[in-house]
């Protein structure tokens, strides 16, 4: 395995506030990572600094082995697509997707079959002479990707290009990035605040927060093991109970909490026994019913308090005795309702057991 | 309502706008006058005689008036090309490079001469420029020269009185479209390859184009009519189709004569004024 892209200790401030804190990470040639965080976390200036927008503070960005930190963006075989796309106005389809090729004084035979090229690969063949206005959000995206792409980068910055889309068509880009990620296998750094987005396309994921690269991991590690109550949160673990270690219990993890509970888990995570840590459930690990088929390892009985049906789904809160309240997720189908009485379980390995960010 | 009932009240809604009255007893009212006049002949005591000819247009086509008519576009396209070169580096600065705080600032000074007389701004440069002038008793008391230059009364000192009043209205056209410029873009041509100054020949300055032509307009065109200028600053071989003009009224009392001349240089005028209107359009319609 190759490095693409190495961040090393990357830090950079504006006006006293870290917006990127020494970050490091390395990206694999040809894996596709995913910078996920709320807004305001630092994900576009840590991508600037890849693309050579921004000088960092401190810190040394590789490329290719390559130390390129002082290097300016047109001398890094790294392109982007930006945010709003950013097409040159006064310029038709053709002359931007040709754009990089021009300036790097390709031949006129050379520009034509590229840009043909790029055309087919987002399927717009015939619209070469349309200007960017008159094309629609999901055009002028995929008119981006094949500008940054005619330039044969190694690494594609890509910096939310779908937030401008509609859903469904936002659904049917992300399949066709992700294929084409993998026919190109070219390296993907790519930007978004949507975890489910972040879930269906990455290799990796890279959680941050205030600047602070808090989990990366594969997207089945950070969803299924997140390692701090913010990357729990940011990636829809609803339940959180602070509680402190007791000891073990057959081969479990016993846990009181603040409330008086109970609750075993599979792991302990980083805590030994006196120690507190806050504990996170899943929704959708919850099951609820007025009578559970099976006794849970974790049971608690309590009282519906709020039913949120979404078509497929229904969303029930209890709360519990001694005032907990647990959110539970369930396929839609008939059940409890508001104010019933209803057992709620949930096994132990479903625990996760939070670091502090 | 039938569509020609509706263009009927639409026409006299035209007609009654404010703006359209205006520019009709102000501009369209006296331009039919002085096309009417240019067509008679001067009476004997400097008075208008109406008797109708072609002959003022065609002594306007004789060979001395061209070679003012030549002068004249040479110095009012001089004075533009200056002034874009001067203004839009300084356009440029105050509307992307300066600290928005200073932006409001920095164009003030760019107007600040607004609030003088044109005319004592002038006065001001011969004062600077003539021989015992504060340029060349500087020049002579550091001994950069032994004799004092020669800078008034020439072709060089109205190029500079035009560039210097006209100057403003460059800056502000270029620095409104500069404005609105997203420096995204050059982002964007820097990151498939462009250098800073590729980035600008083929993005920056195409996308302010219009402000280029705005600008052009309003400095051209008042230089092609100058003759403040030319009479205080030049001598008297720097005149230009401006003072002619003046003089045909105010000296030489042959009215009709200038009314022709006159007539011919609003021509050229609304000429330019239809050209740089379809080139602006046509840039405009890609944003
Ligand atoms: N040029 C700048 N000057 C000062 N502060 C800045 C500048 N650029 C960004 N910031 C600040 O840095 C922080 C991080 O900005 P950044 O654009 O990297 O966030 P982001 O994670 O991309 O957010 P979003 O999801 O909203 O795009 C923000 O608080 C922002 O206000
Ligand atoms: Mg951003």
């Amino acid at each position: 395995m190759t490095t693409s892209v190495e961040l090393v200790r990357i830090s950079k401030k504006y006006q006293d506030q870290l917006i990127a804190d020494s970050i490091n990470i390395e990206v694999a040639k040809g894996e596709f990572l995913t910078l996920l965080g709320p807004s305001g976390c630092g994900k576009t200036t840590t991508l600037r600094i890849i693309g050579g927008f921004e000088v960092p503070d401190s810190g040394t960005v590789l490329i290719n082995g390559e130390d390129v930190t002082a290097l300016p963006p047109y001398r890094r075989r790294v392109n982007t697509v930006f945010q709003h796309y950013a097409l040159f106005p006064h310029l038709t389809v053709f002359e931007n997707i040709a754009y990089g090729l021009r300036r790097k004084g390709a031949s006129t035979d050379l520009v034509k079959e590229r840009v043909a090229r790029g055309l087919e690969r987002i399927q717009m063949r015939g619209s070469e002479k349309k200007l960017p206005a008159q094309l629609s959000g999901g055009q002028k995206q995929r008119v981006a990707m094949a500008r940054a792409l005619a330039c044969d980068p190694e690494v594609l910055l890509l910096d939310e290009p779908m937030s401008a889309l509609d859903v469904k068509l936002r659904k049917e880009m992300q399949v066709e990035l992700k294929h084409l990620q993998k026919d190109l296998g070219l390296t993907f750094i790519f930007v978004t605040h949507d975890q489910e987005e972040a879930l269906v396309m990455s290799d990796r994921i890279a959680v941050m927060n205030r600047g602070r690269l808090e989990h990366v991991g594969s997207a089945e590690e950070v969803y299924e093991r997140p390692r701090t109550e913010f990357v729990a949160d940011f990636l829809g673990v609803k339940n959180f109970l602070r509680a402190t270690l007791e000891g073990a219990e057959k081969g479990r993890f016993r846990w009181m909490a603040a409330g008086g509970q109970a609750i075993l888990s599979d792991t302990g995570g980083t805590a030994k026994v006196g120690e507190s840590r806050m504990l996170g459930v899943r929704p959708e690990k919850i099951d609820c019913a007025e009578q559970l088929a099976k006794p849970a390892v974790n049971q608690f009985s309590g009282r519906v308090e709020d039913l949120l049906y979404t078509g497929s789904t229904t969303s029930r809160h209890v709360a519990v005795a001694s005032g907990m309240r647990l959110e539970t997720l369930a396929p839609s189908r008939p059940g409890a309702g508001v104010g019933s009485e209803v057992q709620v379980g949930f096994d132990s390995k479903n625990v996760l057991v939070l670091d502090e960010s | 309502m039938r569509a020609d009932e509706a263009r009927s009240s639409r026409w006299l809604a035209t007609l009654m706008d404010p703006a359209l009255g205006w520019l009709f007893a102000f501009f369209l009212l006296p331009l039919a006058v002085m096309l009417v006049i240019s067509f008679a002949r001067r009476g004997t005591y400097g008075g208008v005689e109406w008797i109708y000819s072609l002959n003022n247009y065609v002594r306007a086509m004789s060979p001395d008036y061209l070679t003012i008519y030549a002068r004249t576009l040479a110095m009012a396209g001089a004075t533009t090309v200056l002034c874009l070169l001067m203004a839009y580096p300084a356009a440029y600065y105050i509307a992307v490079k300066a600290d928005p705080k200073w932006r409001n600032f920095y164009l003030l000074l760019a107007v600040v001469p607004f609030w003088t007389s044109f005319l004592i701004r002038t006065y001001a440069w011969i004062l600077l420029l003539r021989t015992e002038g504060l340029v060349n008793t500087l020049l002579v008391g550091m001994g950069l020269v032994s004799e004092p230059l020669k800078l008034l009364y020439c072709d060089s000192a109205v190029l500079m009185g035009l560039v210097y009043g006209e100057l403003p209205f460059m800056i502000l056209p270029l620095y409104t479209t500069l404005a609105k410029l997203d420096t995204g873009l050059l982002e964007a041509a820097e990151d498939l390859g462009a250098s800073p100054a590729q980035a600008f020949w083929t993005v920056t300055l195409p996308l302010t184009l219009p402000g280029i032509i705005v600008g052009t307009v309003f400095v051209f065109i008042p230089s092609l009519g100058a003759f403040v200028t030319p009479d205080l600053l030049g001598g008297s071989k720097s005149i230009m189709i401006g003072n002619r003009v003046q003089d045909l009224f105010a000296s030489v009392r042959d009215q009709p004569f200038g009314a022709a001349i006159s007539f011919l240089l609003t021509l050229i005028v609304l000429a330019m004024l239809f050209v740089s209107m379809r080139v602006k359009k046509a840039t405009e319609a890609m944003e």
